[in-house]
């Protein structure tokens, strides 16, 4: 027999794997049972190996969480640090800027305090550009409101955003005037922030010298790189983009800025240019992350994920920016094409009551319609603009509210006819064109959805938010003092994708291959005219050996012509087979897309 | 099984999962209620859902049980409804037949209950049945549906409103009477429509194309479980099968340790561990880790709208559908 401290000795030896004892662990399992006191206690004594399972788990022993030591984490601590830290003002030439930065950074360093919202948007509302003080929007005062129909980013990633936002708009050689957040973009990998600025003339020519040497230059020195560099990369030869691009107005009226996290520098988008857009539309796909990733799509894309990106944000801005009627007006009633891109913010506008704006007739699209084309404005055609289907092709879609029915009728018809299509005409809404016009998302179904702040009928303070169908995540809403518009989501549209059709087949040919008569040149024979010479030396021979020719002539005219067809026939299977292999590999594509994942 | 709704829903306001704030001033109180008063063991915060109409709807949904039958987990879950977050209401569980049929509308929900949708016939020659998947899960509908839904609906008011009066809380008790009969009418207005099974509309219409009705609380039931089991993501070790072989929250959860990898997630409803997320078609899902506070947020891209969260520091978890209702059947053109 064993002794008692024998016994308890051998139920105290601790295992060597997980340094358990036999001893703590039937007190902790008995413990456990009279803790929980279940009814049937012994028929769940599973539980026994519950305890085991769990209890020796503890955070310590897990060595696989990174804990702040990785070089990335610390580095992503420093720049959040510095989004936080008063920056002392930069040292720039003119001695203009740093008078502007003062101000502009009291009202927005403070902006983050409740009492300051009503001032502060008094400032930036009274601020003009002459004083050329960098406009920002309350964004503070904004989130609560976004927070109050529920969109937006929440309050902490809200005033993130405006510390990002001041960080960018202190920096005075980037030659800001206003700045706004435009919204937030899901990628598969990362996210992007966007912010959308206006920037002054002479800002844009001087920051390529000015910032030459700062962080924030990189993505500006590589727009004005790229493009050249690019495209013989990621343009399709033989798509050349003949439609202008519209510098400084239409599309490219603002500039873009946009980072993966608040923390980052900000990185300036290049101009988009109409094929890109025009692309765009004819195209679904995801955003990774990556400004510099390439975009794989049919039809090819012309341009790389920022490029993508940019018309991404044109598309949807010129969709889904709204602002409330009469607030802006569009400047020149001649509605000629400089003019007419003009919007000014009215002097005089008193914001109507909630009641008003509680339809969409009250709510006008801020931005200018994009033409199938890619511009906004019209442009004198070359002398065939039309020439390439690739860009044809990308005009069946207007960036207009309807839905997928435009454009899926569009390619239908398209299919048949190779010849550039004569088209209809386009519908171009003049600036400022109402909401409710819009074209119905679904049948009955505006492409806006109208919701309130509170269920409840009556309540007094409303807040009104407008949601775009078309665009998911597009949000217009309507703040005391103004109104606001936001974007947050994966940058599609809500349209089916039409996969783009395969290029028409090839014609066949239209000459008939008929059995030529002519003999084919005799072949000079080297060693034959001996005998040539032998044969026509008597005349008599002449005919018979004509004869005895002939057979043989004839075989080999009929080598040639076989041989010739047997060849148009490999060739034409050859092109036959190639077309079909494209097909079928389309409508593969198009079956998976119509079944269920 | 309970989200933690606080912070759920500060992990996911960066993903744009937002209550409105009425609401969530509401549902903070009448979760709970609808909890007690449906008897369930938990109920959390599903997501939003935007309707054309503007009158969005927050769902939630509750679990009596999810035990572990024959190697299969078994859910016993309910869902419900509301549109003012103060009222939840109950969804019937689709059948499987009204499942199939929801999964073939398109378009926004509309954001009335009583909306019906149109689904015509499937042309003569039948296609052939869409594979199904294998790992379905096995869905216990509930018994007693109508009857009690009535009832429980009708207590949860009473319920609501008495409490609001002792409350004397300001808001919620205008909150309540308001809203009651309105959305009251909504729920007695489809109940009929709710099984058509097409007799009504065939022989009202003999000429018309052949179809079906659906209604629209049958398919946002359906969706919720679709989403649920298109998605439903929990990560692994989350949860144990206690000694009953219940499925519980695992109340010791040691953390991930490769938070970033999607094998360390897997689909609730479709067999959990079983099920991980890895073995999905490449692409379908983004996961994104912070640096420094290694908490990671997934998106599925077959839902856009789905968030799931998980923290790197307290190891809890959650997810929300926030979005339109609408399937992602483009994906396999956009993911790269």
């Amino acid at each position: 027999m064993m002794s008692t401290e024998e016994a308890l000795n051998t139920l105290k030896q601790s295992s060597t794997v997980t340094g358990d004892s036999v001893f703590t662990h039937l007190s902790e399992l008995l413990r456990h049972v009279l803790a929980s006191k279940p009814n049937n206690a012994v028929d769940v004594l599973e539980t026994s190996f519950l305890l085991k399972a769990t209890r020796y788990i503890s955070n310590e022993s897990n060595g696989f969480l990174r804990e702040g030591r990785d070089p990335k984490d610390v580095q992503a601590v420093a720049s959040f640090l510095e989004l936080f830290a008063t920056k002392e003002p930069l040292e720039i030439p003119e001695d203009q800027k740093p008078k502007e930065k003062k101000p502009k950074a009291d009202s927005e360093g403070e902006s983050e305090t409740d009492t300051e919202t009503e001032t502060e948007t008094e400032v930036t509302e009274t601020e003009d550009a002459p004083t050329s003080n960098i406009e920002v929007e309350n964004l503070y005062a904004d989130s609560v409101f976004m927070d109050a129909v529920g969109v937006g980013l929440g309050r902490t990633e809200m005033l993130m955003i405006m510390l990002a936002m001041k960080v960018l708009g202190d920096n005075p050689s980037l030659g800001i005037t206003s700045l706004r957040f435009f919204g937030k973009f899901f990628g598969t990998k990362k996210n992007y922030y966007v912010f959308e600025s206006l920037m002054s003339g002479e800002g844009s020519v001087e920051e390529e010298t000015a910032t030459e040497g700062e962080e924030g230059s990189e993505g500006e020195d590589d727009t004005k790189k790229k493009p050249p560099k690019e495209e013989p990369l990621t343009y399709p030869p033989n798509v050349k983009d003949e439609v202008p691009v519209e510098e400084n107005s239409g599309p490219n009226v603002n500039v873009y800025w946009v980072c993966n996290r608040l923390e980052d520098k900000c990185i300036k988008l290049p101009p988009v240019t109409p094929l890109q857009i025009s692309t765009a539309r004819k195209m679904k796909k995801f955003l990774t992350g990556d400004l510099e990733a390439e975009v794989t799509a049919i039809p090819p894309y012309p341009g790389v994920e920022k490029n993508f990106l940019r018309a991404q944000i044109a598309r949807i801005s010129a969709g889904t920016q709204l602002a409330l009627e009469g607030f802006y007006s569009a400047a020149g009633g001649g509605e000629d094409e400089q003019s007419a891109g003009e919007i000014t913010a009215s002097e005089e506008w008193t914001r109507p009551p909630d009641s008003d704006i509680n339809n969409l007739s009250a709510w006008v699209h801020r931005q200018l319609y994009i033409r199938r084309s890619g511009r906004c404005a019209d442009y004198e055609k070359g002398e065939k603009g039309e020439g390439d289907d690739e860009s044809e092709g990308a005009t069946t879609e207007g960036e207009t509210e309807d839905g997928t029915d435009e454009s899926s009728s569009k390619q239908g018809e398209e299919e048949g006819e190779v010849p550039p299509v004569a088209e209809e005409p386009e519908v171009i809404p003049e600036p400022l064109a109402s909401v409710e016009n819009d074209k119905d998302f679904v049948e009955g179904v505006k492409p806006w959805s109208i919701s309130m702040s509170s269920s409840i009928a009556g309540f007094k303070h409303q807040v009104i938010c407008l949601r775009s169908l078309v665009w998911p995540g597009a949000f217009a809403l309507s703040i005391p003092t103004k109104f606001t518009n936001i974007y947050v989501g994966f940058g599609f549209k809500n349209s089916d994708y039409v996969p783009p059709l395969p290029p028409p087949i090839q014609k066949e040919t239209k000459g008939e291959f008929v059995e030529s008569t002519e003999l084919p040149p005799q072949p000079v024979k080297e060693g034959g005219s001996a005998t040539e010479g032998e044969g026509t030396e008597d005349g008599a021979t002449t005919e018979g050996e004509e004869k005895w020719f002939e057979p043989q002539d004839e075989g080999v005219k009929l080598t040639v012509c076989s041989s010739l067809e047997f060849l148009i026939l490999g060739i034409n299977f050859f092109f036959g087979g190639g077309v079909g292999l494209f097909y079928t590999l389309n409508f593969n594509i198009y079956f998976c897309k119509e079944n269920e994942f | 099984m309970e989200n933690n709704l606080t912070l759920c829903l500060e992990a996911l306001a960066s993903s744009g999962c937002i209550v409105p704030s009425e609401m969530r001033c509401a549902i903070n109180i009448s979760l709970k209620y609808k909890k007690r008063d449906a008897g369930l063991r938990s109920l959390s915060l599903w997501g939003r859902l935007f309707t054309a109409g503007g009158k969005d709807y927050l769902l939630a949904e509750g679990v009596k049980s999810v035990k572990l039958v024959k190697r299969k987990l078994v859910f016993d879950t309910r869902y419900y409804f509301s549109q003012n977050g103060a009222v939840w209401l109950d969804l019937q569980s689709p059948t499987d037949e009204q499942f199939e049929l929801s999964k073939k509308i398109r378009g926004p929900f509309r954001g009335d209950p009583s909306h019906l949708y149109f689904v015509p016939d499937p042309p003569p020659p039948p296609p052939p049945p869409a594979p199904e998947t294998s790992v379905e899960p096995a869905f216990i509908t509930p018994s007693d549906p109508p009857a009690k839904a009535e009832d429980e609906g009708s207590a949860t008011e009473a319920d609501s409103a008495t409490d609001a009066e002792s409350e004397a809380a300001t808001e919620e008790t205008e909150t309540i009477p308001d809203a009651e009969p309105q959305v009251e009418t909504d729920e007695e207005g489809p109940d009929p429509e709710l099984n058509p099974e097409g007799s009504d509309a065939e022989s009202a219409e003999p000429p018309a194309p052949k179809g079906q009705d659906v209604g629209e609380l049958v398919r946002l039931a359906s969706l919720m479980r679709w989403v649920d089991e298109d998605c439903g993501v929990v990560p692994i070790g989350g949860m144990v099968l206690d000694a009953q072989y219940n499925l519980v929250k695992n109340v010791v959860f040691p953390g991930l340790e490769f938070g970033d990898k999607l094998d360390s997630y897997g689909h609730l409803f479709r067999g959990y561990e079983k099920a991980p997320l890895s073995k999905d078609i490449t692409g379908f899902w983004s996961i994104q880790q912070q640096p420094l506070t290694n908490d990671v947020t997934i998106r599925s891209l077959l839902w856009p709208g789905y968030h799931m969260y998980y923290s790197g520091s307290t190891y809890d978890f959650g997810s929300l559908y926030f979005g339109w209702g609408e399937k992602n059947w483009d994906i396999a053109f956009m993911i790269n």
